[in-house]
Order: structure tokens, then sequence, then C-alpha cells
């Protein structure tokens, strides 16, 4: 009797062992392959969107796309790539030679820069939720676009959606005025590590993945000129913007809240609160405010400093504790899962796949980085 | 000479339980409410013993835990901007349905603190109470001898605590902060009691607990969240002392825990689970046959976590059981764990 007793014992253990170790795995995106050198291949295409001609260039193995409007004077270019002269990147049917910000380096029109579209890089989970039915390029297939909600409650979109991230308000550290170094004092950085590139006049400065992926958002300042630095690991999105917006200066931080699986900061002047990728204020006392983005380059750092050998990138030593060797996220940036939900799935590519997205009248129009090898 | 052979096989059947407990602790790959998880902190409450025939035992308790450190793997960050305090009230009750077998049912009622500190300005707490998630244990006595014995403990947490509490704007708390976990688990249990274990008075206990969970939605089923499978090794020794007409039991316990990464719609959330060692010194005191009291630490000497995490600086817990006889069966005290 006893026997059987214990025989049910080891079956128990048996079960909770058989039990334990069931698992699945998901479909993963394979991580781009970049050179982290800047000496891929530069692509330019020549496109319009909404009526616009607009003029984009990129380089898959470098990973960076830029696009501007091709409305230089009021006139249209043709432009083709140029090879192996970043940060030299395209030439137009007029002799102009152009960098990688904008500006022709060469040929009658020198000194004049290109108007950059509002337009960053980002998951295509987060660009297929906030603006339903993206086109994207060169591909046939069309879903329905759906318009963008603005609400008169307290939240200019759906509460519901609104979502904690976890850690509340402050729990994820912005950063404020951090300390750079040197290109040659950044030995934490490897070719291959993503940053966020920043031109103001001659400065240049780089913001890299490894230390938003902790802080989420810098306030810095550069030659006088204060900017926000915004980076959302969920969705992948860096963008920038002045901290002055339509008249009023503030820092900003992490609000703790998402919505559509996005960053959520807020500015601690008014404490109202901003959807990153929708690029508005979704609540407080600037409801409705739009925010004026400025340009950042998203590259590897390899590239960036192959461009700006004088470049400064943020130190690790922001004030606080935290490994920013180790991404914090697991295999968020290739598995299909998203953490929290969104509002609107479209399958077309993969949730994790790395695209550039340019928005013109609410509506964005989608680039892969196929279309730049 | 069939006794002699029975007592090696049942030596043999103990390094079995414990090889197996080695080998699960050592690839485990599932679940479990880490300790700055959602929740109430139940799996510190299975491990209490089964009562004796016709014995009903209450127990309330006062269940504290800080958690100021914060710890990537096992290197403690300097970063003291998160706080977060849980506080539970536990009410148990054990009850002996024949001597082998007993039920154990228990809940709790939670209240978490959080606090976030920044340069800018100090933001008022997060202060979440309600009921939390309850339990439903039968404990059955496997093999009983003069001074030892072994029982196993099988049952359900039953999800009665909201998972889905709001704050005052509306929005739905992270899941660390919930009362409940929204989940039916599974829970497993197995323990081995010495007494007079090297001196009369003396006993010494080994018990294992598994929680095997389930996965629960959140935000109206668009997500699917299971919190990693909890495992958990415990050693404890406690002796008896009687002082004038009080009797002390002081206890020292040795807990290892360990708990898998949490998991989002078949995913592994990042910086969830990791494995813990504490070491917890109690007394019991025993005021007459009806009456008892205890105050315990829980004090985490060695842990390794996933990522980057919150975890537990101290646990305390204090509480008091009462004995009520329910048949004209002689009372016999129940030993606290």
């Amino acid at each position: 009797m006893k026997t059987s007793k214990i025989s049910l014992l080891i079956l128990l253990f048996s079960f909770t062992q058989t039990f334990i170790f069931c698992s699945k795995t998901g479909d993963s995106v394979q991580l781009l392959k970049n050179t982290g050198n800047g000496t891929g291949i530069v692509v330019v295409l020549n496109d319009e969107f909404e009526g616009m001609p607009i003029v984009l260039a990129g380089s898959a193995e470098s990973h960076f796309i830029v696009s501007f409007k091709n409305d230089l004077q009021s006139k249209s270019l043709e432009f083709e790539a140029i090879q192996g002269e970043l940060p030299l990147i395209m030439k137009d049917n007029e002799g102009n030679k152009w960098d990688i910000t904008g500006i022709a380096a060469e040929g009658p029109s020198k000194g004049q820069k290109l108007t950059s579209l509002q337009s960053y890089m980002g998951y295509w989970f987060s660009w297929g939720t906030f603006f339903p039915g993206a086109e994207i390029y060169d591909n046939p297939d069309i879903s329905q676009r759906i318009p963008r909600l603005y609400l008169n409650g307290d939240w200019l979109i759906p509460s519901a959606q609104v979502l904690s991230g976890g850690p509340g308000k402050d729990g994820i550290p912005a950063l404020k005025n951090p300390d750079f170094v040197v290109k040659s004092e950044a030995l934490f950085m490897n070719n291959e590590d993503l940053i966020l590139g920043l031109v103001v006049g001659t400065e240049a400065r780089a913001y890299p993945h490894k230390i938003l992926d902790w802080h989420e958002i810098i306030n810095d300042e550069v030659q006088g000129e204060k900017f926000v630095i915004s980076y959302c690991p969920l969705t992948g999105t860096g963008i920038g913007w002045a901290q002055r917006q339509h008249g009023v200066s503030s820092t900003f931080g992490v609000s703790g809240l998402l919505y559509n699986s996005n960053l959520i900061p807020y500015d601690r002047e008014s404490d109202s609160y901003w959807s990153q990728m929708r690029l508005d204020c979704i609540k407080g006392s600037r409801k409705g405010e739009k925010i004026e983005t400025i340009q950042l380059i998203e590259t590897t750092w390899g590239t960036w400093k192959n461009i700006y050998p004088n470049t400064q990138v943020v130190s690790t030593n922001t004030g606080y504790s935290r490994n920013y060797n180790r991404y914090p996220y697991g295999n968020y940036k290739t598995d299909e899962t998203v953490y929290f939900p969104v509002s609107v799935k479209d399958s077309r590519l993969h949730a994790k796949e790395v695209v550039h997205g340019i928005i013109i009248n609410d509506i964005a129009k989608i680039y892969r980085f196929e279309q730049f090898r | 000479m069939y006794l002699r052979f029975f007592i090696k096989f049942l030596n043999a059947i103990k390094w079995i339980i414990l090889l197996n407990v080695l080998w699960i602790a050592h690839t485990f790959d599932i679940m479990g409410q880490a300790c700055c998880s959602g929740g109430v902190p139940i799996s510190n409450q299975i491990g209490v013993r089964p009562a004796d025939k016709h014995q009903l035992s209450i127990r309330g308790s006062y269940d504290g835990n800080l958690l100021s450190s914060f710890y990537n793997g096992s290197e403690k960050l300097d970063d003291t901007n998160v706080k977060r305090f849980s506080q539970t009230i536990f009410l148990q009750g054990i009850y002996g349905i024949s001597d082998n077998l007993s039920i154990n049912t228990m809940i709790g009622y939670v209240h978490h603190t959080r606090t976030v500190i920044n340069t800018y300005a100090e933001a008022p707490p997060t202060k979440v109470s309600g009921i939390g998630d309850a339990i439903l244990l039968a404990q059955y006595k496997l093999i009983r001898f003069k001074e030892s014995s072994i029982y196993l403990t099988g049952g359900l947490k039953i999800p009665t605590g909201n998972s889905e509490m709001k704050n005052e704007n509306g929005i739905i708390l992270p899941a660390d902060l919930q009362p409940g976990t929204g989940s039916w688990d599974l829970i497993f249990s197995s323990g081995y009691v010495k007494n007079n274990f090297i001196r009369p008075g003396m006993s010494f206990t080994s018990t294992i607990v598994a929680k095997l969970n389930s996965y629960s939605d959140r935000y109206n089923g668009q997500q699917q969240y299971k919190y990693g499978n909890d495992f958990q090794f415990l050693l404890g020794i406690t002796d008896s002392f009687i002082l004038r007409n009080l009797i002390l039991n002081p206890g020292l316990l040795f807990r290892f825990w360990r708990t898998s990464p949490d998991k989002i719609d078949n995913s592994l959330f990042p910086n969830t689970g990791g494995t813990w060692i504490y070491i917890a010194p109690s007394i019991n005191v025993q005021f007459n046959n009806y009456i008892s009291s205890f105050v315990s630490l829980e004090i985490p000497v060695f842990q390794i976590l996933e990522g980057t995490q919150l975890s537990t600086t101290l646990r305390f817990a204090l509480g008091f059981q009462l004995n009520i006889p329910t048949s004209k069966n002689k009372l016999i005290i129940p030993e606290l764990k």
C-alpha cells in the first residue's frame, strides 16, 4: 500500500517536470547585418507622396534612411546616389552634391538645405497601428486607411488604450544635460551599435540606443539650443524636438504610460502628456498642440563617427547605476510579440521589421531597408 | 527483515526526492511570482503542516515585504529611486478531517505602496489595496512513523483578487501592483518532518513547493499574461524551551526560491524571474493549549535575478494561531513551520 503511495509521489514529480518544460518559441525577424563602418551602398529613391515630390537616401548596410522634400526653390530635382563619399550621399541634375543632413556641400546651390520630412525609424507594428493602412513603398498590398482619432474628452485618444508600462511616472529616469565623451573615450560603443545622431551647426552628437533603452528621454542643450531626444524601446522610434514648442519651453520626463505600446512623455512645465509617435499633446492644458520635430539620423556608431569624426557621444556616466551593455528587453527586437495591446494589427510585414516612415497630413508612407540595398 | 528493507527503500526515496528537487531547481523553465510581482505572497504560507484529526486551527498573520534593492543579475545597483512596500493580512484555516487528511484554506488582503523618487519633484506614491487570491489545499500524511512523517499537499490558487484595478485616472495598474493575478494555479508540496531531531523538543523539516501558474486575460483579453512558475525548497529547524509557563519555539529556516520569467503571449517577459536564497529566523510562543503567536524575519542572503529588478530588502511577519477543539479528542497543538 505504502509502495503505491511512494509511486504516486514519484509520478507527481515526473508530472511536474513534464509540465514545466513545455514551451513554444515564436517566429523571429532577422536583425539586419550592419557593416557598422559607413561603407555600405547608398541607394536614392525619387518618389512622390500626398502630391509632394520627395527624395530618400539610405543604406541598409549602414542602417540609415533620410528623407527630404524635393522642392528646392520650388523646383524638383533628379537625384542619384553617390558611393563611398559619406557624408555626401547624393547628387542632382544641376551638379549639386548633398550630404546626409540635406545640405548642398558642393555645386551651385552650395550651403542650401533640403527640408527634412517629418520622419523616423520604427518597428513596423507601430506604424501599422498609428497609421492604419499606411502605404508601403513598392508593395501592392493596400489595407484600409483609418483616419486619426481626435476625441473631445480629457484625452485626445481613447483613454482605455492608455496603459501603464509598469515602472510608474519617472520610474524610468529621463536624463538632463548628460555628460558626453569623444569617440576615443567611448570604449563602451561598438561599431554596430545604433545611435540617434544630431547635428547643430558644426557640432555633432550621438545618443546611443543602449543608453536610451534605459532612459528613453534625454533633455539636452547644444550651442544654446535646447532639445528633447526621445526613444521608445517598445516601438523602436527615436524622435527629437526642440524643448520650446509653441512658445513654451519645458524639459520632458517619462510618464510611465503607453499608447499603442508607444512612449507617452510628459512636459514638466504643464504636466501635459504627449504621444511620441502621434507627435501631439494628448492630455493636459496643452492638449492638441503639435510637436515640431528636428532632424535626427538613426545609424550605426561606426557610420556616424566615420561621418563626424569629432562627434561626441553620451557617456555612460549618467548618474544612474545601469548595465548599459545589456539590452533590457530580451528577444523583443526579433520576436513577434508586442508586450502591450495595440488598436490595429497589420500583418503585411513582420511586427519587428525596422522601417522608415514619413508623415504628411497625418498620413504615413513606409520605406523598407530592402529598398536600400 | 522486511522492515529494514522498507526503511532502506524509504531512504532511497528521500534521495530521489532530493535529486528531483535539485534537478527541477537547476532546469526550471517556468513562471513564478517573483518577489516583486503582483498578487499576495501566498507561497510563504503553503508550508504549514497539516492539522491532526478533528482539529481546527485559525491563523492570522501580517506580512510586510520591503522591496528597495535594485539588482542586475547578482549585482546590487546603486539606485534607490524606486521603493515598494507590500503588506498583507492573511487569514488561514486548517482542519483535520481524519488522521491523515486535512484541508487548508487561506485568503489575504493586500496593500501595495510604490514610491518613485526623482530629482524634479516627489510624486505621490501609488497605493493599491484589495482582497488577494485565495488558496485551497488538501494535505495528506503519506507516511507516518513515531517521530517522523512525510506529507503531500495539492491544491489550487483561486483568482479571487482583482487583477485589473485602475488608478484614479482610470488606467489599469501594472501587474506587479495588482492584488490578484487573475489566474488559476496549481500548487504541489511535499514535506518531511522529523521530531526529536538531535535532542527531544527539536524538529527538522524539509519542504518543497511548486506552483504551476496558468495564463490570465488582461486588457479585455487582448493580452495573455502568465506569472513564472514558482519553486521553493525549504529546510528548517525548530527547538523548544520552557520559560515560566510559556513554550518558546525558536526556529531557523533556509529558503531556496526560484521563479522562471513571466510570459506574455508565449514570449518571455524580460526582467522577471530569478533565484533567491533567504535565511529566516523566527520565534513561536505558545501561551497555552489554544493560543500561540509568532514573529519571523526573512533576510535575502543571495539572489540572481533575470535582468534588472527591484528585489526584497527585508521581509517580516507576525501572527497568531488559535487551536479550536471540534471533538472530545484531546487537543494536540500543531507545530508551526
